[in-house]
């Protein structure tokens, strides 16, 4: 019951994400017509488009015939140069899910590595997050493409993952996507294990003897990744649009320098499968973390089904 | 970033940084100057221009007419198709023929081709079909193999001026056959230039010599050209100096960093890079809608009171040159039009003469070519002389929505000319009939409407643009634009190559670039 209530849940959020990925951009006072054929064009030929596109019809009828094409998953041609948008899309999605899986790895290698230290450095590793989160990603982004450029021997990427060297190449732009959620997710598990450190539960597994790794690792670290995961159910979504700055700087084709280009184009279609993509980017996320609190913590499920 | 890995560098290798992801390489489709550099290395029209702006044969051997109203191109024997899948023969390409300039001119006459305009006004039955009332295009026969016929709807002695650009480019059918058609632009892109399309994703296009290119005295002589995408100036600057790149445009920005205070190249470039200056047929403007700025001395105020040196030396860093009328300088007939153009104290005289009543005129600014820099110095040189102006920001495309829907009394604009002498020019800006596209500014005037349709039938090309130079005197007396500069590009090259040519067209010509050594 707990499944389907939070999947009727989630199917509404997506619904909601297809009807206002309608409504904003017919919204907009904008021709789509005169965008595609552009300032030479004239009006009759503009016209002779915007009925071919079905412009000239009821916004109701407009609507129907989105729906339907959006349920098939055809979401159409561009408006800038007749490509798929789907395949497109596609394209771009499999780039931006190499660079936040990377991202990712970053992250938690940076925060196993934060945990494990000793509290000496404690202080040096409070001053890292701190000029991590409020470095600027555009002048991070700048300083390890200039760094990268001189010392690093993967610096092109072909556009496709045609060997490992592009794979390689997505390192240096992983690590900049990173260091953001590397600094926030680090100080938050860091300071939720120091919360429990003092907690019953860890004096008592203490007092039976266990080795100060197994209580961290085994007691303290799984009472407190609910927090860590929630940060980074929130810190994910944001990793595939957010990454735009990355993307341009590193010249990495993503999901978010596409999603840059089709805004300043005004490619309706395809800032219309991003918003939707985005927006079950979004549920999945949340569909799976919310299928593994209740397997860290029992005591979520139980909440759940009180409620 | 970029720099060379998966293709070894060699000799005959040429590098060239892009500044965008380029467009499907599909000549109905493309409008964006970058890819033009990368699609115009593949594809050809039937005529061409060379560094000096004369036009050349190309796919056409020849052509003649005896009205300027039908014309015949003499299509050159033996010019093959780049190899290719989409090609079902032995050895994949096929000789190219009339019928595929018929194809090919049919198609950019339908709706879907973005360049339509080029012809569609000119081909008899052109419009028909681009309005989908018919099937053909009455004004496109092929006679036999190699000669095609173009009818005109009227005389235009300046015809092969419309088609002098690498845009209404011959391509074969089988491209839009259905099997290739989603690859089309995409992964397959064929026709007849110096250079074929070896691979393209939206980093990197490859492409390599085309060992049967027809003109065997332009044969290329760098082996492969490599178009790699990096989006940040900083970093692709970088990538040329650390000589991972062999060739970029320098973006305005980068100006104060390569040139010294003499603006000549820095001392630790000049070691290693050459620079060339590009000269396209380009023009910056601010236009008028003259129906919401009907007072022609406002205008004039307004003409007169733009310092346009100014505008070319804050952001261009000089390099531009101003202009009073639309024809560029270099075009066929170009003549300097005003002597001194910036003139505060007659823009004063206008101003006095005119009912403006101090109230704010609204400019509208886009994102592109510096238009909101320019509309700042516009702004300030206007209340300089007692002209309030007010700035609105929009994204290019919306500029232009509001700009042909007559929303907008001044509009920030540029222009990449594809004709290649003014008559075309003039009378596709400035007759009645191209209200309101691509007459933007609404400009009627009977008298210059009959001067421009008496242009079709003067037989003396010289004495055409003569008098062209004439009418746009006449029109600029009313002042329906202030246009400004045309802009010069920066090409910074390695000096491991040399003889880097490009036409006004801003086509570059790599087939004749060369090692220095």
């Amino acid at each position: 019951m707990f499944y389907v209530k939070r999947i009727t849940y989630y199917i509404s959020i997506l619904v909601g994400v297809i009807l206002f990925s309608f409504i904003i951009f017919h919204a907009i006072p904008s021709d789509p017509a005169r965008i595609i054929l552009g300032p030479n064009a004239g009006e009759q030929q503009v016209e002779t488009l915007r009925k071919e596109l079905g412009l000239d019809k009821p916004l109701q009828q407009q609507l129907t015939r989105y729906v339907s094409r959006v349920i098939l998953l055809d979401f159409g041609k561009s408006y800038t140069d007749n490509r798929s948008v789907y395949h497109e899309v596609f394209q771009k999605f499999q780039i931006s899910l190499v660079l936040v899986t990377l991202t990712l790895f970053f992250t938690f290698f940076y925060t196993l590595f934060v945990i494990s230290s000793s509290k000496n450095i404690n202080r040096g590793i409070e001053i890292v997050n701190f000029m991590l989160v409020s470095t600027p990603t555009f002048f991070s982004g700048i300083i390890i493409a200039i760094l990268t450029f001189l010392f690093y021997p993967f610096t092109s990427f072909s556009g496709e993952f045609q060997s490992t060297a592009d794979v390689l190449y997505m390192l240096p732009p992983a690590l900049v996507l990173a260091l953001y959620p590397m600094a926030i997710l680090a100080r938050i598990l860091k300071q939720e294990m120091e919360k429990l450190n003092d907690s019953p539960f860890v004096v008592c597994a203490r007092a039976q003897g266990l080795s100060e790794l197994r209580i961290r690792f085994e007691h303290i670290l799984k009472n407190a990744l609910i927090p860590l995961l929630a940060a980074l159910s929130n810190q994910l979504p944001m990793l595939f649009t957010g990454a735009f700055i990355v993307e341009i700087i590193f010249s990495l084709p993503g999901i978010g320098s596409l999603l840059i280009k089709s805004i300043l184009q005004k490619d309706f279609p395809m800032l219309e499968c991003i918003i939707i993509l985005n927006g079950i980017v979004f549920v999945l996320i949340n569909l799976i973390f919310e299928t593994i609190y209740p397997v860290i913590d029992r005591r979520i499920t139980k909440q759940y089904a009180q409620k | 970033m970029s720099c060379s890995r998966k293709v070894e560098k060699t000799t005959s290798q040429l590098i060239i940084g892009q500044e965008s992801e380029p467009e499907r390489l599909s000549p109905l489709t493309i409008k964006d100057p970058q890819t033009f550099r990368i699609a115009w290395q593949i594809y050809e029209g039937l005529l061409g221009l060379d560094v000096n702006g004369k036009i050349v044969p190309k796919i056409a051997e020849s052509w003649e007419t005896e009205d300027n109203k039908t014309w015949i191109f003499h299509i050159r024997e033996g010019i093959k198709f780049h190899t290719s899948e989409i090609f079902d023969t032995p050895d994949k390409t096929r000789i190219v023929t009339a019928h595929d300039v018929l194809y090919s001119y049919t198609r950019f006459c339908s709706s879907e081709a973005y360049p339509s305009f080029v012809i569609t006004d000119s081909i008899k039955g052109a419009s028909e079909y681009n309005a989908k009332k018919v099937d053909s295009v009455e004004g496109l026969k092929v006679i036999d193999d190699y000669t095609l016929q173009i009818e005109l709807n009227k005389p235009e002695p300046f015809f092969i001026n419309r088609i002098t650009t690498p845009w209404i480019a011959i391509f074969p059918r089988e491209a839009e056959n259905v099997k290739f058609k989603d690859k089309w632009g995409l992964q397959i892109a064929v026709g007849t230039g110096p250079y074929q399309l070896i691979s393209k994703t939206d980093n990197e296009i490859i492409m390599g010599k085309n060992a049967d290119y027809w003109n065997k005295q332009k044969m290329p002589k760098i082996e492969k050209l490599i178009f790699r995408i990096v989006k940040n100036d900083q970093v692709r600057f970088m990538g040329l100096t650390e000589n991972k790149i062999d060739l970029m445009v320098l973006p305005n920005k980068l100006f104060s960093v390569v040139f010294d205070s003499e603006r000549r190249l820095n001392d630790k470039y000049r070691k290693g890079f050459n620079l060339k200056t590009i000269s396209t047929f380009n023009t910056h403007t601010i236009g008028t809608n003259i129906k919401k700025i009907p007072d022609v001395h406002l205008r004039r105020a307004m003409f007169y009171g733009t310092n346009r040196h100014e505008m070319v030396e804050k952001t261009l860093y000089g390099y531009g040159d101003v202009m009073g009328g639309i024809t560029p300088p270099g075009m066929n007939g170009y003549m300097p039009l005003f002597e001194n153009i910036f003139n505060p104290e007659k823009a004063r005289e206008e101003l006095k003469l005119s009912h403006y009543d101090g109230k704010e005129i609204e400019l509208l600014v886009h994102d592109l070519a510096n238009s909101e820099e320019i509309g700042q110095i516009f702004q300030k040189q206007m209340r300089n002389i007692g002209i309030n102006i007010s700035l609105t920001k929009l994204d290019y495309n919306s500029n232009i929505v509001r700009m042909v829907k007559g929303e907008a009394a001044l509009f920030s604009m540029f222009f990449e000319f594809v004709f290649s002498s003014p008559e075309p020019l003039l009378i596709n800006l400035f007759t009645t009939a191209k209200i309101p596209v691509p007459n933007f500014w609404q400009y009627s005037n009977k008298n210059i409407d009959k001067k421009l349709e008496e242009l079709r039938y003067s037989s003396d090309r010289q004495e055409s643009v003569a008098i062209c130079a004439d009418i746009e005197k006449e029109i600029m007396q009313d002042a329906p634009a202030v246009f400004l500069y045309r802009q010069k590009y920066i090409v910074m090259f390695s000096n491991k190559f040399r003889n880097l040519k490009v036409n006004a067209h801003n086509h570059y010509m790599f087939e004749e670039l060369e090692m220095a050594e």
